[in-house]
């Protein structure tokens, strides 16, 4: 019985193990491809509102909980949208937005996302005055603890 | 036996669920810290603004006659590497502002100075098919397309540096389009003035790593009088902003304009020009 116990929960253990079955197949530069292909269709989405998407992007391999925080500088009065997009095994992406003393700024969301493999994130806000803020991007969940490759960018309006 | 399957599949099931939905993703986020704030990365594709963005609030706050504006003279004839990054810089501003104005032979007349100064940089080959794109769309007055094909060549010119191990010359090229920036809001700020329209310009952080990165720059770079008084300048600019956080007051804002007019003027200057042995000290305000 004991044998038996310890074979289950070995075998639960391996069952919860996330699975990697999305970094195999990939090479690093599909991963790009795909990171880069789900934003734009996302961006896509922001376009038809009067924005206009940045042609300068950034692609980052993103580990889970291991964020990267990024400087940029906006214009009192532009509307931005900030788009981020991973392949697999990215899960779910989160963008924090800072203003330039460090606090948390509560963009907007997007209502619809198009559906595609792998995660993306869109969030938006009018900067209130023109300065340094800070962009936190971050893999909240993956089906690995590999990195995903994502991409960022950003639109304006 | 002590644990039964049933509870120990719960249980394992419950750390499973606990892991999948764990309190990170909810809590709300916390302030960043100094030491975060100064560890951001500074990424020069997304962190230095493009030109239009800069342009998109300005003309919400004024309503400038693009058209009226200098919209900038021809390309430098230089050996000067560094001369040649930054007039690359100041020229993709000019195209924006061609944009602006909707000159479709002014942005005509910008792309073949670009091309001109990324020949002389050993980068044009690969940006000649962006050369005729803006010459196309410039023909078909699509304003939209130009503004994302002038940003498209500054990326590809500086892809290629870093490809060629001219990485250094990038901060030149962010540094003279960012001073053609400023010089061109400053003018049309002062010719309506208003505080709000001022505070727009206020990004001292900005100029304050841009004239740091210039001082890591290799030795024969970091001191080529230009660059210094291109460094001097940007440090002026960030001190002077620095100091006045709600915008500039009209006055400071005019010398600042024609301060950063005559570094232009060296940076756009051919080598026979007198402009250009001249280094171009910052006036004390």
């Amino acid at each position: 019985m004991m044998k038996k116990i310890v074979y289950l929960f070995l075998g639960l253990l391996v069952a919860t193990i996330p699975s990697q079955a999305g970094e195999g197949p990939f090479a690093l530069s599909d991963n790009v491809a795909v990171a880069k292909e789900n934003g734009r269709r996302l961006a896509q989405a922001i376009t038809h509102d009067g924005f206009r998407v940045r042609e300068s992007d950034w692609v980052v391999s993103l580990k889970p909980q291991e964020p990267h925080l990024l400087r940029v500088t906006l214009f009192a009065g532009n509307q931005y949208w900030f788009i981020a997009a991973a392949s697999p095994p990215a899960l779910v992406l989160q963008i924090t937005l800072y203003d330039s003393t460090g606090k948390p700024i509560k963009g907007d969301r997007l209502k619809e996302e198009p559906a595609v493999s792998g995660a993306r994130t869109a969030v938006g806000l009018t900067a209130p005055h023109s300065g340094n803020y800070f962009v936190k991007l971050e893999l909240l969940k993956s089906q690995g603890k590999l990195p995903a490759e994502t991409y960022l960018a950003y639109a304006y309006k | 036996m002590l644990i039964s399957l049933r509870t120990l599949s719960i249980f394992l099931f419950l750390v499973q669920l606990g892991y999948a939905f764990g309190s990170k993703k909810n809590s709300p986020p916390s302030s960043l810290n100094t030491g975060q704030m100064q560890g951001a990365l500074y990424v020069d594709a997304l962190s230095v603004p493009s030109p239009g963005e800069f342009f998109a609030s300005i003309n919400k706050v004024s309503r400038p006659n693009w058209t009226t504006l200098d919209h900038g003279g021809n390309a430098p004839v230089t050996t000067n590497r560094a001369q040649l990054a930054l007039a690359i810089g100041v020229f993709v501003t000019n195209g924006f502002i061609a944009v602006e104005a909707q000159d479709g032979q002014q942005v005509k007349n910008m792309g073949r100075d670009m091309m001109a100064l990324s020949k002389a940089l050993g980068v044009s080959q690969t940006i000649l098919s962006r050369g005729n794109n803006l010459v196309d769309f410039a023909d078909d007055d699509q304003w939209d397309p130009l503004r994302n094909e002038l940003e498209a060549t500054e990326n590809e010119v500086k892809s290629t540096m870093l490809g060629q191990q001219d990485h250094y010359l990038i901060t030149l090229i962010s540094a003279g389009s960012w001073l053609r920036e400023i010089e061109i809001a400053s003018e049309i700020i002062v010719n309506h003035y208003s505080q709000r329209g001022a505070a727009l310009l206020q990004e001292p952080a900005l100029a304050f790593h841009l004239a740091s990165e210039l001082e890591s720059l290799p030795e024969k770079l970091r001191t080529d009088p230009l660059v210094l008084n291109v460094k001097e300048t940007l440090n002026h600019l960030a001190t002077l902003q620095k100091k006045e956080p709600y915008g500039l007051t009209k006055e400071d804002l005019g010398v600042l304009q024609l301060e950063i007019k005559k570094i232009v003027a060296s940076i756009s200057a051919s080598d026979a020009s007198p402009l250009s042995s001249k280094p171009a000290l910052p006036p004390a305000l």
